[in-house]
């Protein structure tokens, strides 16, 4: 318990604080990355391509990536990697491309190759949740966990 | 008397029995040895190589001209109808009824695809089987891996081939063969009969079983014992195997034309050659028309003698309508139609220095002797876009040259490889400009000194050590005593600039300023540069080096530059994705792996530099010939002399390297930005793939400089320009123009971060 007779110099400190406070904070709530994991399962992520020429046939590439999610959770590997390598030759900067072979990686125990996928799709990547998953990547690698 | 007769009856029976005696005998060993060679005996089936297949989707950049092309080469015929094999076009729409292709992730069945295109852009994509996403043309064959007896086959079974075909052959060839075992005595007295009739061979009395022992294990020596051989083992052959057996292996065996130093064997492969078509879609006077080659391949090549061949043909048409084999009325209208032959324009087409490549892959992962024997279908990556494209730009740009500088051009020869850098992929390789023929590899084996093509090098190793884009760099007179004398670079203009932004020695290639940034950096880094680049090859530890005295291929530098364009990041280039046996299972994959190398900020500040040298610098005449948005990059290369004319680049998916030559070392009349870049520009221009270029890095600024003395500036004030700087590196003074509303803006920056 703090003596009354100090609380005035307590004063200015709470004042610093909470004007420190407002400044940082005014207007722009930090927002913590959504684990993209289940939404990727799931299918509802959304596909963002800002340098990408949109009638370039970004459907085309996102049908690839759908194939490809389907293919990674049912382990089929060969076909992830397919419809990866099909993604990249016609759209590079695609960075969810990077991520299931980063994916595969982790899965195969070949942490250097994931951390470097992963590096590699953050190099491109434009969706703040996946370069959170990315990033998350290259941590976990780093540790040589899953 | 009588006992001289009884004498010469004993004798002449015991040397009967003797020679029977001897002939069992001969029969057992000839038996056993024909039973040795038949479980031995294994057909020398040719490695086929495909290029990538064409993945077709709504969205995409591709003229209908340009799959047209690739169908043709792939074989596909233009007709109406809906035979597997062909292709129709109907304004903008184009069907194609593709064949079944086994491709190394299964097999895609027959369908029907129809594309519908608005200008030079697909629109729309339907198959009849559903999956119009999942659709890929048939790759076209690039080429066979053959071996050393240089004969070519495709294996097909008798059950694939059609019964007017089997009956054309037997008609002609063997009329007695479901009857005879092995020899016929009918056909021999028939021969016998007609070539004394004729008083000259006109018939021969061989069956299908005797033309097989003869083509399968025997010498084509002509003499009686030969003769007597192939009799016996053809009776040997019969009691061992069936009819059928026997037709089967007939129709994969014969030998039907010559194809340069090629034989085409067997009905699948001279199908497929001639006509474009499987075995098994043959009409009666295609299949008439191979029977009909039989009795001589060269005297009937129906490509150097349609008449002869046509008019053999018809013969056998109408002895198949004799022996009731075909009506009389068919026959008449299979006898109205032409050759019918595949247009071989297309087909002609030959990749000797891309096949170089496949082959050097290939022989670090398999013998020889499994490429002879295994019927391996190896599916590389050429793009036939890229290379038919490459080789164009290559041949046209040589040409105009040779127009423009007469004799000072004569002899001026080049190489062309193209990579996909995201994935390692080489589209395209090009080893001269007679790309068609097999010979000097240039793109592998022309080791040729690489000139500017080094500085990359050089400011990485600069950027990578604390300098920025904007560092001032002497290009003051330098010399240095060597072991040779003094040597003094100099500079391609004769000139010397004082200081400039390191940028700026890039884009407009300074040696002097390159030189002495080198020497201050150590050559020793600047090797090592080269090496994480890389470049693979010991390298000379001398001054020199940094002017780029150092022989390199053009794949070799292609190597280097794709780990450049790929933000760092080394991948090895391939040729090859997959390889598998002749049943289609996998053998070999070769999935794409990645090296980071160099970090993402500091490629990030020199792939700025080398946008520079196409914005102001060397290769500033291909500027405009880039659409709004594509930012292209590069350096061009010119050695002593203007020996070699050399220009390394990429844009955001796609690095080409081009060199010009001449393979006697003479000067040529052109730099790297008057010879190579226009060749390089052509090829590149065409890129068709999503744009998509590395992020700014997180630690990477864009800040506004004075583009002379490196100073901060501001937007709008005179000579500003946009430079990236990693964080902290940034300029700290600046030039009197640069506004208060600035500094303010820094200062506030600086605070929140």
């Amino acid at each position: 318990m703090v003596p009354v007779k100090y609380a005035r110099h307590l004063i200015p400190v709470a004042l610093f604080s909470l004007l420190s406070g407002c400044v940082s904070n005014t207007g722009r709530e930090e927002e913590k990355p959504v684990d993209i994991y289940d939404q990727l399962k799931n299918n509802n992520v959304q596909y963002v391509t800002e340098e990408q020429v949109p009638e370039s046939g970004p459907e085309y590439v996102r049908l690839n990536m759908v194939e490809a999610r389907a293919a990674y959770f049912r382990k089929d590997f060969v076909n992830v990697t397919k419809y990866c390598n099909r993604t990249l030759t016609v759209a590079p900067a695609t960075a969810e491309a990077y991520y299931w072979l980063a994916r595969i990686a982790v899965d195969q125990n070949d942490f250097q190759q994931a951390y470097t996928m992963a590096s590699k799709g953050l190099t491109v990547v434009k969706d703040p949740n996946m370069k959170a998953e990315l990033q998350r990547i290259q941590t976990m690698t780093q540790m040589g966990s899953r | 008397m009588a006992r001289f007769f009884s004498f010469l009856r004993s004798v002449f029976l015991r040397l009967a029995l003797l020679a029977l005696v001897v002939l069992v005998f001969a029969a057992f060993y000839m038996d056993a040895w024909l039973i040795e060679k038949l479980n031995a005996k294994q057909w020398t089936v040719p490695a086929t190589v495909y290029a990538r297949p064409l993945e077709v989707y709504a969205g995409q950049v591709l003229s209908q001209e340009a799959v047209v092309n690739e169908l043709k080469a792939a074989g596909y015929r233009s007709m109406m109808g809906r035979q597997a094999g062909t292709f129709t076009v109907a304004g903008n729409t184009l069907t194609v009824h593709l064949r079944p292709f086994r491709f190394w992730d299964g097999l895609q069945p027959a369908q029907s695809v129809s594309l519908t295109f608005a200008g030079d852009r697909i629109t729309a994509v339907r198959s009849s089987r559903g999956r119009a996403a999942d659709v890929r043309l048939e790759p076209m064959e690039i080429g066979r891996i053959h071996t050393e007896t240089q004969e070519d086959r495709l294996l097909v079974r008798l059950q694939d081939v059609p019964q007017h075909l089997v009956d054309a052959l037997i008609i002609t060839e063997d009329r007695y063969f479901y009857s005879h075992h092995g020899v016929s005595p009918r056909a021999i007295v028939r021969a016998l009969f007609v070539n004394t009739r004729e008083g000259k061979v006109v018939e021969g009395a061989s069956t299908l079983t005797q033309q097989l022992i003869k083509n399968f294990f025997l010498e084509s020596s002509r003499s009686y014992s030969r003769k007597l051989m192939e009799i016996l083992l053809a009776v040997l052959l019969e009691i061992h195997v069936d009819k059928k057996a026997i037709l089967g292996a007939y129709i994969n065996e014969v030998f039907v034309l010559q194809d340069g130093a090629k034989a085409i064997h067997g009905f699948g492969l001279a199908s497929q050659y001639l006509f474009g078509l499987p075995v098994s879609s043959l009409s009666v006077e295609q299949g008439a028309l191979l029977i009909a080659m039989l009795k001589g391949p060269s005297y009937y090549n129906p490509l150097r003698f349609p008449e002869r061949a046509l008019e053999r043909r018809n013969l056998v048409l109408k002895l198949m309508a004799r022996e009731g084999r075909l009506g009389a009325r068919e026959a008449e209208i299979a006898m109205s139609k032409p050759l019918g032959l595949l247009d071989r324009k297309e087909m002609l087409a030959s990749y000797p220095a891309y096949l170089d490549v496949v082959r050097r892959q290939l022989r670090r992962d398999y013998s020889d002797e499994s490429l002879r024997l295994d019927g391996l279908r190896i599916f590389s990556n050429m793009d036939p876009q890229w290379q038919w494209r490459s080789q164009r730009e290559l041949q046209q740009g040589i040409m105009q040259l040779e127009s423009r500088y007469a004799a000072k051009a004569s002899g001026i020869d080049g190489a062309v490889v193209a990579v996909d850098h995201a994935t390692g992929n080489l589209l395209a390789v090009v080893g001269g400009k007679a790309s068609r023929h097999s010979g000097f590899n240039r793109a592998l084996d022309a080791k040729r000194p690489i000139g500017s093509l080094v500085k990359p090098a050089i400011y990485l190793a600069a950027l990578g050590g604390g300098y920025t884009l904007s560092s001032q760099i002497s290009d003051a007179e330098f010399s240095m005593k060597t072991h040779n004398g003094t040597w003094r670079p100099q500079n391609f203009d004769r000139q010397y600039h004082g200081d400039v932004p390191l940028y700026l020695a890039l884009a407009k290639s300074y040696n002097v300023a390159a030189v002495r940034l080198g020497m201050t950096l150590g050559i020793g880094q600047v090797s090592k540069t080269l090496g994480r680049l890389g470049v693979e090859e010991a390298l000379p530890q001398l001054p020199s080096l940094l002017l780029g005295a150092v022989e390199l291929s053009p794949m070799q530098v292609a190597q280097a530059y794709s780990t450049i364009a790929n933000a760092g990041f080394y991948t090895p280039l391939k040729s090859i994705r997959e390889i598998t046996d002749g049943k289609g299972r996998v053998l070999k994959r070769y999935p794409l792996r990645l090296e980071q190398r160099f970090s993402p900020d500091v490629i990030y500040l020199l792939d700025f530099a080398l946008q520079q040298v196409i914005r102001e610098g060397t290769g500033s005449a291909v500027r405009e010939q880039f659409r709004p948005g594509v930012r292209p990059a590069g350096k061009t290369g010119t050695t002593n002399d203007q020996r070699d004319s050399w220009f390394a680049g990429y844009d955001a998916n796609k690095s080409v390297v081009v060199w010009l030559g001449q393979d006697d070392n003479r000067p040529l009349p052109v730099t790297g930005g008057s010879g190579a870049l226009p060749v390089w520009a052509g090829v590149i221009a065409g890129n068709t793939a999503i744009e998509g270029r590395a992020n700014v890095p997180d630690n990477v600024r864009m800040i506004w400089i004075d583009r002379h003395s490196g100073l901060l500036s501001a937007e709008g004030c005179p000579d500003a320009m946009l430079i990236p700087y990693t964080a902290g590196t940034e300029p700290t003074e600046s030039v009197a123009c640069a506004t208060t509303s600035h500094k303010v803006m820094n200062w506030f920056e600086k605070w929140f971060q």
